[in-house]
């Protein structure tokens, strides 16, 4: 069953007034899928996961959006409307493995608590088992003795297999990874990767892996969608979006990448970054027209005033760009 | 002067600022304005012992007849001038002793360090206790005692304060350059420390002013014919069964004095140090 | 087996700290005593002097020998238990001592436990809405509670419970082993002490609540669907408690001090009224002993906080806090 969420806005009231941090976003998520979404830090990416899990500060308030998961409709203007899918519909795996666990609980005690609401009416011992169970499917070494271990005893990467193991312990419909590896040394970022796809392969859930790296998504995901200015311009499949992107955005994002076959931490002087010059527009006054026009290079007259709608690529199923040059005369 | 009437304005710009001004304010209306309206403290009137209050004696009369309005006055004034005077002493005593240790380092911190701890490990009431059996009592002796008291957490604060900026580079390249050091201790370490300083000492003059009133109570403070606040607390609680009014209008007196203290000291210190909690 | 360790040599290094502390603070009293102008003594002893007198207070004291030997003399006496003779009764000090120490540690326990047990709750409930009307109330009447001096507090129990109501006993300890009245005695004393501790409690406790509740481990939990209740009553109490629990120790050497006015003004037999008179009788050798008890009892408490503490957040065990 698919998981999709409809016209997505987010406000943040701020001293310096309303920043309107989303604008109208759609996205659609296949079960056993894994969609990245793609954007700048700023763009809104972990609005649209904290949106949707309904952890979002006290400051921001959705003025429009709809999700529908496992079948069922819930209105994301109502504060708390997912609640009860937290931990059992939907699961969430954070950034900073280092701060996401509580430092005076064992790694065990907090993996129970995930299933006295996953697993009511379980007993201590059945709870003790699965969690370790758990450890061990996220392949962390020495589940049973990680159990009694506290978070500061743990490295990074295995804190973030604790934090998996978690998800995997709740089973969702719905698992949402924001920027999983960030925090991490580049070595560990393919194992955890890795887990999450098993994670997904073992329960057949719907993954929103939210992070800044192409690469990462050209590597594991089956669709993309492209977040800018909190608004998105760009969603297909991997592949088709790769093969073409149907925005100027997409195309400077996968310019700017790396290619794959240089080292990625090679001397910077060898690398050529391409930089998109400019800055994200002021979040509080949107320019009318495209969102990207002040630092589009191939924009014209027109994008200045109309603000483009969601125009099909190369009549690609499901690969549709906002970009007034894909407007069919 | 000017900074004096921009802190006072931003200390009543919250509630809790404008409280403590408000209270201090009238503690020290009461402390000061005592010779202008009220008659004397120490004129005994056996004929109008324990008087309620009332327009003759506003805050009524003592076991002696005496004016307790007049005396809680002077008993008022005289315990904020002791107070003040020990937390002056002791903030200026211990920065001195905390800026050495913090520019010596090695052994003359580790000292300095070790007495601190010590004197830290005894209760202060308990350790003004042992220091009064010991030295006796009197005015004199009693603020110097108590001094002895707090200089270790003034002390302590002006350490760190010292050892942050010993290490900076504006600081080390006067050092290189020979200028004096008790030059860059005026032009530097006395302006830095002052700060926090300031802010403990005011969150520490309700503290004293407790302290003080407490030892006077038990008779190991304030000394007849003198009378602070502890000691009318005292006189008042002996002959509590023939009048709770005295007693009473000390220890509010000594209430609001505390809290008028605290909310101004924590006003303060929300303006100079933001960054810290202040729980304690 | 690398726990195990970090937490030994933790326990150790603390131990150390301990006994050296409370060493020093003997050799402070002791130093204190021989900086007394003139002849200790005789100052001590006043009209009481003889001449036999003095040189015996002076060979029991040990003021005839070093610093350090008079440090070593006290603390193999005290060791077996021997802490001299009282001046003016001639019983044992340790004697004395034991029988008031039952009732100042009964006063300070209770008015913790009853700080603890009024204070969190307090602090629970004005962190769980931040800014609200009840929050600013509950801030006030917290830092009413902080400043309002013990001495005013006993003193208006006691008005409103002796003079107005009757209601409770207000002079005495109780009758030894009559539990109830016992209990009756200590309500009034341990309210006066406990009273402040409450404001400093809830304080602390809000002010770290909310730290806490801002971490992003409290998200996780959040995302996991657990129940605000349990995010704030346990996983975040647990939190808040550490830099409470850290200044217990500190609580436990004020209410020991501020004991002595209580004690005082309830008629209380306890260390604090002890010290009181002794000082009154110029009894020297029975002060020093109990504030070298008073010191010894506090560091040791706050060496228990600590280990309270390594318990409840395991990162300060391994030097990580």
């Amino acid at each position: 069953m698919a998981i999709s969420l409809r016209n997505l806005s987010v406000d943040y009231s701020l001293q310096q007034g309303t920043a309107h941090a989303l604008r109208g976003v759609s996205l659609e998520i296949q079960e056993g899928e894994m969609l990245g979404l793609v954007g700048e830090s700023g763009s809104g990416k972990s609005t649209v996961a904290l949106a949707l899990m309904g952890l979002l500060a006290n400051n921001a308030q959705v003025t429009s959006g709809t999700a529908t998961i496992e079948g069922k409709n819930f209105d994301l203007t109502k504060r708390n409307a997912t609640a009860a899918l937290r931990g059992r519909g939907m699961a969430m795996i954070f950034q900073d493995p280092m701060l996401s666990l509580n430092p005076v609980f064992t790694i065990g005690a907090q993996l129970c608590e995930v299933l006295r609401r996953r697993a009511p009416g379980s007993d201590r011992k059945t709870r003790v088992e699965m969690a370790q169970d758990a450890l061990a499917k996220v392949k962390l070494s020495n589940p049973a003795r990680r159990m009694n271990q506290y978070p500061h005893e743990l490295s990074g990467g295995m804190r973030q297999r604790v934090v998996i193991a978690m998800a995997l312990l709740s089973e969702p419909a719905l698992l949402i990874a924001d920027e999983p590896t960030t925090a991490l040394d580049v070595t560990v970022e393919a194992q955890i990767m890795r887990e999450i796809i098993g994670l997904r392969d073992r329960i057949g859930c719907a993954v929103l892996l939210i992070t800044h790296s192409l690469g990462l998504v050209t590597e594991y995901c089956d669709a993309i969608s492209v977040l800018y200015a909190g608004e998105k311009l760009e969603s297909g499949t991997v592949e088709e979006v790769q093969r073409q992107p149907g925005h100027p955005y997409t195309r400077m994002l996968f310019d700017c990448e790396v290619p794959i076959d240089r080292q990625r931490h090679a001397d910077a002087s060898e690398n050529r970054f391409t930089v998109i010059a400019g800055e994200l527009p002021d979040p509080r006054l949107r320019p009318p027209g495209c969102i990207f026009n002040s630092r589009c290079d191939v924009s014209f007259e027109d994008c200045t005033t109309i603000n483009p709608s969601d125009y099909p690529v190369r009549n690609d199923a499901g690969h549709s760009a906002r970009c007034l040059r894909l407007r069919t005369p | 002067m000017s900074g004096f009437f921009a802190t006072l304005k931003r200390i009543g710009s919250e509630r809790d600022g404008r409280l403590g001004l408000a209270f201090t304010f009238a503690i020290l209306v009461f402390a000061l304005i005592r010779p202008l309206v009220s008659p004397d403290p120490n004129a005994i009137d056996i004929k109008a012992r324990f008087a309620a209050p009332g327009l003759a004696h506003l805050l009524g009369t003592d076991n002696l007849g005496r004016d307790l309005a007049a005396r809680t006055s002077v008993g008022t004034r005289y315990a904020l001038t002791l107070a003040v005077m020990i937390v002056v002493i002791s903030s200026i005593i211990g920065s001195l002793i905390g800026i050495v240790a913090g520019i010596a380092g090695g052994w003359v911190d580790r000292a300095v360090t070790a007495v601190f701890d010590i004197v830290n490990a005894f209760p202060p009431l308990i350790l003004a206790f042992a220091l009064i059996a010991l030295y006796g009592k009197g005015s004199a002796t009693f603020v110097l005692l108590v001094t002895v008291v707090f200089i270790p957490q003034f002390g302590r604060m002006a350490r760190a304060r010292a050892q942050t900026l010993r290490n900076l580079s504006f600081i080390e390249a006067e050092r290189m350059l020979a200028v004096h050091p008790v030059t860059i201790v005026v032009r530097h370490y006395l302006p830095n420390v002052a700060g926090p300083i300031i802010v403990l000492a005011s969150m520490n003059l309700p503290v004293v002013i407790a302290f003080e009133a407490s030892l006077s109570f038990l008779g190991f403070g304030v000394q007849p014919p003198k009378s602070s606040l502890g000691t009318l607390i005292k006189d008042g609680f002996v002959s509590i069964n023939q009048s709770w009014w005295p007693t009473v209008a000390a220890a509010l007196v000594l209430a609001i004095a505390t809290l008028g203290a605290t909310l101004l000291g924590e006003a303060l210190r929300r303006i100079i140090d933001p960054k810290s909690t202040g729980a304690r | 087996m690398t726990r195990a360790r970090h937490t030994a040599a933790f326990i150790a290094g603390r131990l150390a700290s301990v006994v050296l502390t409370i060493a020093g603070a003997t050799l402070l009293l002791f130093l204190m005593v021989r900086l007394v102008p003139g002849d200790f003594a005789s100052v001590m002893l006043g009209p009481r002097a003889t001449p036999e007198l003095r040189a015996q207070i002076i060979h029991d004291m040990g003021l005839d020998r070093g610093l350090l030997e008079q440090l070593w003399l006290f603390a193999s006496r005290a060791v077996t238990g021997n802490f001299g003779e009282d001046v003016v009764s001639h019983r044992p000090i340790l004697d004395i001592l034991l029988e008031v120490i039952p009732n100042t540690l009964e006063l300070a326990f209770s008015a913790l436990a009853l700080a603890l047990l009024i204070g969190i709750p307090i602090g629970v409930i004005a962190a769980l809405k931040p800014g609200s009307w009840l929050d600013s109330g509950l801030a006030l009447l917290s830092i009413s509670f902080i400043t309002t001096p013990t001495l005013v507090v006993s003193v208006v129990l006691f008005l409103i419970f002796a003079i107005g109501l009757h209601w409770l006993p207000v002079a005495g300890a109780g009758a030894p082993g009559d539990i109830v009245d016992r209990l009756q005695h200590l309500v009034l004393p341990s309210v006066a002490l406990a009273l402040g501790w409450v404001g400093y409690i809830s304080r602390l406790i809000r002010a770290a609540l909310l730290d806490t509740l801002a971490e992003l481990h409290v998200r996780t939990l959040r995302a996991y669907g657990v129940s605000e209740y349990r995010i704030v009553g346990l996983y975040a109490l647990k939190l808040a408690l550490v830099p409470v629990v850290s200044i217990l120790g500190i609580g436990l050497g004020d209410l020991i001090g501020s004991s002595v006015v209580v004690e005082i003004i309830f008629a209380r037999p306890g260390i604090g009224s002890l010290i009181f008179n002794s000082i009154a009788q110029r009894n020297y050798p029975v002060v020093q002993t109990c504030v070298v008890f008073i010191v010894a009892f506090y560091i040791v408490a706050n060496l228990v906080v600590d280990m309270i503490n390594a318990l409840l957040d395991p990162r300060i065990a391994a030097g990580q806090g």
